[in-house]
């Protein structure tokens, strides 16, 4: 962990009764900073909080928008629950991940991409949706996540 | 322990001094942690940077063999701030005065000069004390092991009863006894100058007494020996015969060579033990004895709880127990005991023993009772000066004063060896070395060294170094911490192989006769 | 406290308030099957299986998070019940690899108590599992997280009663698995080895290395005795079988530990049977130690006591006792020293 982030944690951890609450903000800050957390930075949160490490991993692993291994610039979250996955969300993954040649969990290697399935993103009512990085996309289907794809390829990237 | 365990985890203040809980008491330590979760607030002061500092409210990191000063300190402000409770010193306690003299010489200022600790974090810790309703004192051998040990224990007394905490629930003065039967084999008068019960040998009618009871003529009256004049008696020729009943002296005495050299004198050394330790070797007749999984018996634990030890299973080969070799060889010297089962030996105990007259082995089946139990129908005592009723009257103040170890660093040897335990190990070894699992978690003595001192030997982590101290040296390997201050290294005796006690000084306390264990000086030296 | 009473399974039972519906019952010999719940951890109502019916509440209660009140009227053995705690035995055995054949937990386990009890012999739902390498690298204990079935009683004694906070839940739904700080194999985690987790643990997914393959619970023989080590004084029991100690187990009833150990008195109890052990009496000739009788022995010491003490007198023999032997031995030492030889020299390493 770098000098940095680590003065603006301890700086977050103070800003708390209990510097415990700090935990999640911490960890949101290093995943938007490093785009992953390092076990690294897990021991030195716990250090920081006088915490157990168990329970800052507890924690940056049961978030989704939490990452424990390095993910690509552009990180697609494919939501898998019941609804989605009624109006063929899943083939949206494999799709996406034959288009990439990535499996789950894995990185393109020019480090653009990576994808991961996850629970409810709160769009049932516009079902399938996806999400990269902060950015909300409803009623997809193949040939709007070929688009959206390709304009991120080529760096035109609205967000 | 004046009080009880069970009261740890809601007492509100937690005072801990020379006491690596976690390692040593691990399961009190559980309390103590417990407690500090539940809001407690966890105070300690050590010198090294425990684990149990993990939890705490607040460490003081204060030097070695500083504990007089320190606490003197803070009786000094507490005074001074009328933080002290004046009823029950008025009411219950005698010498007062000469303790608010003797603490005066104590300003934090004065006193940071001794045992590092700033000015205000000595004010900050009598603040804690003193503003406190009740706090318990706990400390362990970094209390003891001092050429002033009893000195040490006296000041930790003064403290608490300055500060009314003795007699109620939640406070007291409580060491963490050691070993499994510390406590029991004091209680019995396994000591130069008590019979059981802490009667004194001296006093003719407890002799008369005893000597009714054991149908010989007379005892003797005058002191006994203790353990360190022991060996400088061998040395001299006036002890010619040693009966050494389940201790590894070689290992666990100061200044080995020194036990090597008196042990070497003597006419006959009887070992009577579980296993051919290192002292055996030097024995003229060794005697195989039973362990606690093949007697029956009691245990007396650092709550002052007699708790039964029962059979479970056959000694090896034809190890026996303590018991029946001792009657045997007293039958042979023409004593009979006549004991056939260890209940009758209790029985014995029980009824030359007032405090437990009413602890009986049928009482203890379940759970453990504490003493003091006089009589049947007594439920045993949890915490002991229960109405501030001591029994010598009135609790008296023994203020003392700080000095210096015996042996402090100097040019030629700079650095303070201090010794201990690890969690992972039992004293000698004897017992943890030989089960299976413990040398894979902790293979080989470590010894702490601070960051800033192995920089300018130019050691490593993992180096094996040479330590040195005026009576030895062991070759040994580093771990660079921070556990310990620059100037402090820190070692254990679990390790033949490295055995701080080659290298501890044999200074003691001149009333407990405990030696100075805590504190020597010691050069390192890189392995060429 | 005010007395309260209630009915459970149309039994009237008379109590006192503030206590769980679940305490009350077995108290009063009622079965209700937990997993998740342990007198030591408390109620974690996580497991669902000690449901029951209380009449005028809707649904099924989970009893181990109920409060008992007066004039209750409670129902442990249903259909209904009997149904839903199948169901959820069903789904544990198949959301793990639950093979009893050779599992150390066999004979202790609530998840195999509850399967019999309720008659499950095969789970009807299709297990789904992948299998999860076993942790083996604790020189103490196996984790086979393959056997867990998440009832969080190893995390509650870890970080409520031991205090050493090394374990947590880590990830979600499907993946939820017990994990050491930072997902590290146990050995290789800050664990110190006080075995709390394993005595908790309802299954076999925790076990003690040392003690595989040894014998299972119906096997021994459980001896309950003082751990040996500190001052504490643990109350434990030993674990017996055909003259051997294969495992030790805190007694959870029992001042002033209640359950807990650590690792010495847990797992440090093989010295017993180490091949090193002194077998037989040695009298030393010539330099070298000869295997004698203890008659050879006894008569030798006893006359060379005997001996000195004539030429000597009793001040020039001293003992020394042993602060790890009973109060009886030290007892009997004492009086030795003070009735046979006739010196005050014993002392013990209380000094030391």
């Amino acid at each position: 962990m770098d000098d940095k982030i680590k003065k603006l944690i301890i700086k977050l951890a103070h800003r708390f009764p209990r510097k415990e609450s700090a935990l999640l903000p911490a960890l949101s800050l290093i995943q938007k900073r490093n785009g992953c957390i390092t076990e690294d930075d897990l021991m030195e949160i716990a250090n920081i909080m006088n915490i157990p490490q168990a329970r800052v991993f507890s924690a940056a692993s049961f978030y989704t928008m939490l990452s424990l291994k390095k993910i690509g610039k552009y990180h697609i979250q494919v939501c898998t629950n019941v609804v989605c996955s009624l109006l063929d969300g899943e083939s949206l993954i494999d799709y996406v991940s034959g288009k990439l040649g990535i499996q789950e969990g894995e990185v393109t290697p020019d480090g653009l991409f990576s994808i991961a399935s996850v629970e409810c993103l709160g769009s049932c009512g516009h079902a399938p949706a996806i999400l990269i990085n902060m950015a909300h996309y409803e009623n997809m289907d193949l040939k709007k996540i070929d688009k959206i794809i390709d304009s991120l390829k080529k760096g035109e990237w609205r967000g | 322990m004046t009080n009880s365990i069970g009261e740890i985890e809601n007492s509100p203040v937690i005072f801990i001094i020379g006491s690596n809980t976690t390692e040593t008491h691990p399961v009190i330590a559980n309390s103590m942690k417990r407690a500090a979760k539940r809001g407690s607030r966890l105070i300690i002061a050590d010198p090294r940077k425990i684990d149990l500092t993990r939890w705490a409210t607040r460490h003081y990191q204060h030097k070695v063999g500083s504990d007089i000063a320190l606490l003197n300190s803070v009786m000094y402000e507490i005074i001074k701030n009328e933080w002290h409770d004046r009823e029950f010193i008025k009411k219950y306690t005698e010498g007062f005065d000469e303790l608010e003299k003797t603490v005066s010489e104590y300003p934090p200022e004065r006193v940071f000069e001794i045992c590092g600790i700033p000015a205000d974090d000595i004010r900050e810790l009598a603040m804690i004390l003193g503003m406190a309703e009740r706090v318990a004192l706990y400390y362990t051998l970094g209390i003891t092991e001092h050429i002033t040990g009893t000195d040490n224990v006296k000041t930790c007394a003064n403290l608490q009863m300055l500060l009314g905490n003795i007699g109620k629930e939640y406070t007291g003065v409580n060491p963490l006894r050691g070993q499994n039967n510390v406590q029991g084999a004091c209680d019995m008068g396994v000591l130069p100058d008590v019979f059981t019960d802490y009667q004194k040998v001296s006093n003719p009618v407890v002799r008369e007494n005893f000597a009714r009871a054991w149908s010989v003529e007379s005892l003797p009256d005058m002191e006994g020996t203790k353990i360190p004049a022991m060996f400088d008696g061998m040395l001299h020729g006036d002890i010619r015969a040693l009966y050494l009943v389940g201790e590894n002296v070689i290992m666990s005495e100061p200044n080995q060579s020194h036990t090597i050299k008196a042990l070497e004198q003597l006419d006959l050394l009887i070992v009577q033990d579980i296993f051919f330790n290192e002292t055996a070797k030097y024995a003229h007749v060794i005697l195989p004895a039973a362990c606690f999984a093949e007697t029956e018996g009691t245990f007396t634990n650092t709550e002052r709880r007699i708790q039964r030890v029962r059979k479970a299973v056959e000694p090896p080969g034809q190890a026996k127990e303590d018991w029946w070799i001792i009657s045997e060889l007293a039958k042979r010297m023409g004593y009979a005991m006549g004991y056939t089962l260890t209940e009758q030996i209790w029985e014995e105990i029980r009824k030359l023993t007032p405090s437990m007259s009413g602890i009986t082995y049928e009482r203890i089946e379940r759970e453990g009772i504490q003493w003091p139990c006089p009589d049947l129908n007594h439920a045993g005592t949890c915490y002991l000066y229960c109405d501030n009723v001591f029994p010598c009257g009135k609790a008296k103040f023994q203020p003392a004063q700080w000095k210096p170890a015996a042996e402090v660093p100097d040019s030629e040897y700079p650095f303070v060896l201090t010794t201990g335990r690890r969690l992972w190990h039992y004293h000698t070894g004897t017992q943890t070395r030989r089960s299976a699992g413990f040398d894979d978690v902790f293979p080989e003595e470590l010894i702490e060294v601070n960051g800033k001192d192995a920089g300018k030997l130019d050691i490593k982590n993992g180096d094996h170094i040479w330590v040195v101290s005026r009576r030895g040296r062991v070759r040994v390997k580093t771990w660079v911490t921070s556990r310990v201050s620059p100037g402090l290294c820190f070692m254990t005796f679990h390790f033949h192989e490295a055995c701080a006690n080659v290298l501890t000084n044999n200074a003691f306390d001149p009333v407990a006769g405990t030696a100075e264990y805590k504190v020597c000086a010691v050069r390192l030296e890189k392995e060429e | 406290m005010k007395n309260i009473s209630l009915n459970i399974d149309g039994k009237n039972i008379k109590t006192v308030e503030r206590k769980t519906v679940l305490n009350v019952a077995r108290e009063n010999g009622i079965y209700i099957p937990t997993l998740c719940y342990h007198p030591r951890t408390k109620q974690a109502g996580k497991c669902r299986i000690c449901v029951v019916e209380v009449k005028g509440l809707p649904g099924l209660r989970v009893s181990c998070s109920l409060e008992a009140k007066d004039g209750m009227e409670v129902l442990t053995n249903t259909g209904r019940i009997i149904e839903t705690r199948k169901m959820i035995v069903e789904l544990y055995l198949s959301s793990g690899r639950h093979n009893c054949i050779s599992c150390e937990g066999s004979g202790t386990c609530e998840l195999q108590d509850a399967a019999y009890h309720l008659g499950i012999e095969k789970s009807s739902f299709p297990n789904m599992t992948k299998d999860i390498p076993i942790d083996t690298s604790s020189p103490m204990i196996i984790r086979d997280m393959n056997k867990c079935i998440q009832c969080y009683r190893c995390i509650a004694g870890c970080n409520d009663i031991a205090v050493n906070e090394v374990l947590d839940m880590g990830f979600r739904s499907s993946r939820m698995t017990v994990v050491c700080d930072t997902n590290k194999p146990m050995g290789k985690s800050s664990c110190v080895i006080c075995g709390e987790c394993v005595q908790l643990c309802p299954t076999g997914a925790l076990t003690e290395r040392k003690s595989a393959t040894k014998g299972r619970d119906w096997e021994t023989g459980k001896i309950k005795t003082t751990c040996p080590y500190c001052g504490v004084g643990c109350q434990m029991y030993l674990h017996v079988r055909d003259n051997e100690i294969i495992k030790v187990t805190g007694a959870e009833d029992t001042a002033p530990n209640y359950g807990s150990l650590c690792i010495k008195g847990r797992f440090g109890y093989d010295f017993v049977h180490s091949h090193e052990r002194l077998r037989s009496p040695l009298l030393r000739k010539n330099g070298e130690f000869a295997e004698v009788s203890w008659e050879d022995a006894l008569d030798f010491t006893a006359k060379k006591l005997l001996e000195i003490k004539k030429n000597h007198g009793p001040e020039s023999i001293v003992g020394i006792g042993c602060a790890r032997t009973t109060n009886e031995n030290n007892y009997v030492m004492m009086k030795f020293m003070r009735a046979v030889i006739g010196t005050n020299n014993v002392d013990h390493c209380a000094r030391t």
